[in-house]
């Protein structure tokens, strides 16, 4: 008895649920075989699967200029001594150009797309990578120009491998923003205008291709701190709040989300954390009511040297330090966000 | 429910006498019973009476499933350890019968624990376990492995 003697229908139930860890190895076996994990139908009831059923959750990690696949998964919940186990699944993006071009990547299918960097491009120009629903296709957004309120919009499922300038615009001149994030096919920014009395939540809605009102934020410290967000799962954001003087910090999470309305709960409060963290890329496992913050962390000492550290935090002042250095591959964490595969392909 | 026997015959003559819900949990069976709620004797021409065994005693644990948190996780060990029984070569047989005959709880769960057992081995391995022919030539293997280095994996990514 062998695999070759099962029909095609009974081979993809059983390769629709192997882990995505071994697709280069499934991909090698044979044409066949190669063959059908690259057929979108199968690719999206494999994903559907690994979705379903996560052995733990996947966050994807940016280090010194290389992308990598992280899984992390927490141990120990019940008896209150919770570990931090980080294994690296795959090396996604390993060219050190990540910074000066702009690169979309699905792991799933091995492809990406460049674009090439042209001299108009700013340094500090922000990119946003979005789904409009209306047309079922991908776009980028890149925002530009002293303010950031010049935008122009690739279209990716367009002919014209050209920006387009829409007919909106970014009605207020930012002077901060950070942690865009995606969510539900639309990327959220911590941001601050010129006329905002502080922080909040900015939106924009690629399938109106607007931008939405200024949403407000939590706000415990106003006007004295400074926050990051987070995606949880596919669904909800996550934010971070600390307080620039007072050890204090707050995460909340969402409990509506949309371009236009936001409505958010506590998740935890933090009375002392150890230093005001600068990095601060988070994750949080809701469920079990855990978050771990990675952070960057100058040390003052006879030479000054940066320590990544990653943090266990949950309720009732449990708080751990976990030196990254300890884990391979996890020096520098530049950014953590979580990872749901996805079936898309992108041409 | 009724306590209706049902005897079900393999390929190679050997009959199972079984409780009729048993043998319902078998859709094949369960068709024909809605069909005809006469018979009591069912030829299953595609399985041999080895394989039948086993997919019997899968059904037999699993006739009442019940919704609880303990039996649900008291039935999850036993099917690790009935599936702990087979190699792989049996488990192909399993996963043939559980198709034909319908029991979607066994399809699930042997496709699973082969995927499981896959997931552990390089591709020279996947192709001696399960009897797969490699048929691409050395540089479209090198070739594929290359355009998949991009992808989720773990070997050889070496400490930056």
């Amino acid at each position: 008895m062998m695999m070759s003697n099962l029909p095609q229908d009974l081979v993809e139930e059983i390769l629709s649920r192997v882990p995505l860890t071994s697709t280069r190895a499934v991909r090698s076996t044979c044409k066949k075989w190669n063959a059908l994990s690259k057929d979108q139908s199968f690719a999206n009831k494999h994903i559907g699967n690994i979705v379903a059923t996560p052995e733990e959750r996947d966050f994807l990690m940016i280090m010194e200029n290389k992308a990598y696949l992280i899984g992390v998964n927490l141990h120990g919940i019940q008896n209150n001594n919770v570990d931090l186990s980080i294994k690296r699944k795959g090396k996604t993006i390993d060219d050190d150009v990540i910074i000066t071009l702009v690169v979309l990547f699905n792991p799933y299918w091995g492809k990406h797309k460049w674009f090439k960097r042209t001299n108009n491009y700013g340094r500090f120009d922000k990119f946003a990578f979005g789904y409009d629903k209306s047309c079922g296709s991908h776009k980028i957004l890149r925002l530009f120009g002293d303010y950031l309120n010049n935008i122009e919009i690739y279209n990716l499922s367009s002919d014209s491998d050209s920006w387009m300038v829409p007919s909106v615009t970014l009605e207020w001149d930012i002077v901060d923003m950070h942690d865009d994030v995606s969510l539900k096919g639309n990327t959220y920014w911590y941001a601050k205008d010129k006329e905002s009395e502080d922080y909040y939540l900015l939106c924009f809605d690629f399938t109106r291709e607007r931008f939405g009102p200024r949403l407000p934020l939590p706000q415990p410290f106003i006007n004295e701190g400074c926050g990051s967000l987070s995606v949880v799962g596919e669904e909800k954001l996550a934010v971070l709040l600390q307080h620039w003087g007072a050890s204090e910090m707050e995460i909340w999470v969402t409990n509506k989300i949309e371009p236009d309305e936001v409505s958010w709960s506590k998740f935890l409060k933090v009375y002392k954390r150890p230093h005001c963290f600068y990095v601060a890329n988070f994750l949080i496992e809701e469920e079990k009511k855990v978050a771990v913050v990675f952070d960057d962390y100058e040390t003052k000492s006879f030479k000054s040297n940066i320590v990544s550290n990653a943090y266990i935090i949950r309720e009732n002042g449990y708080f751990r330090t976990v030196d990254l250095s300890e884990y391979p591959y996890t020096t520098r964490c530049g950014l953590a966000c979580s990872y749901v595969p996805s079936s898309v392909q992108i041409m | 429910m009724s306590s209706n026997k049902i005897v079900l015959t393999s390929s190679d003559g050997e009959s199972f006498e079984v409780e009729e819900v048993v043998a319902r949990k078998l859709q094949i069976v369960g068709h024909m019973l809605e069909d005809d709620c006469v018979i009591n004797e069912i030829p299953l021409q595609n399985v041999t009476g080895d394989i039948l065994s086993m997919v019997i005693e899968y059904c037999k644990t699993h006739v009442d499933e019940e919704e609880s948190e303990e039996a649900q996780t008291k039935l999850k060990t036993w099917d690790e350890e009935f599936m702990k029984k087979f190699d792989i070569k049996t488990l192909l047989q399993i996963i043939l019968a559980a198709n034909y005959l319908n029991v979607k709880g066994l399809l699930d769960l042997v496709s699973q624990t082969i995927a499981d057992t896959i997931k552990d081995y390089t591709p020279e391995q996947i192709r001696e376990v399960f009897g797969v022919e490699n048929d691409y030539t050395e540089e479209e293997e090198a070739e594929v492995r290359k355009e998949n280095a991009w992808a989720f994996d773990e070997a050889d990514t070496p400490k930056p």
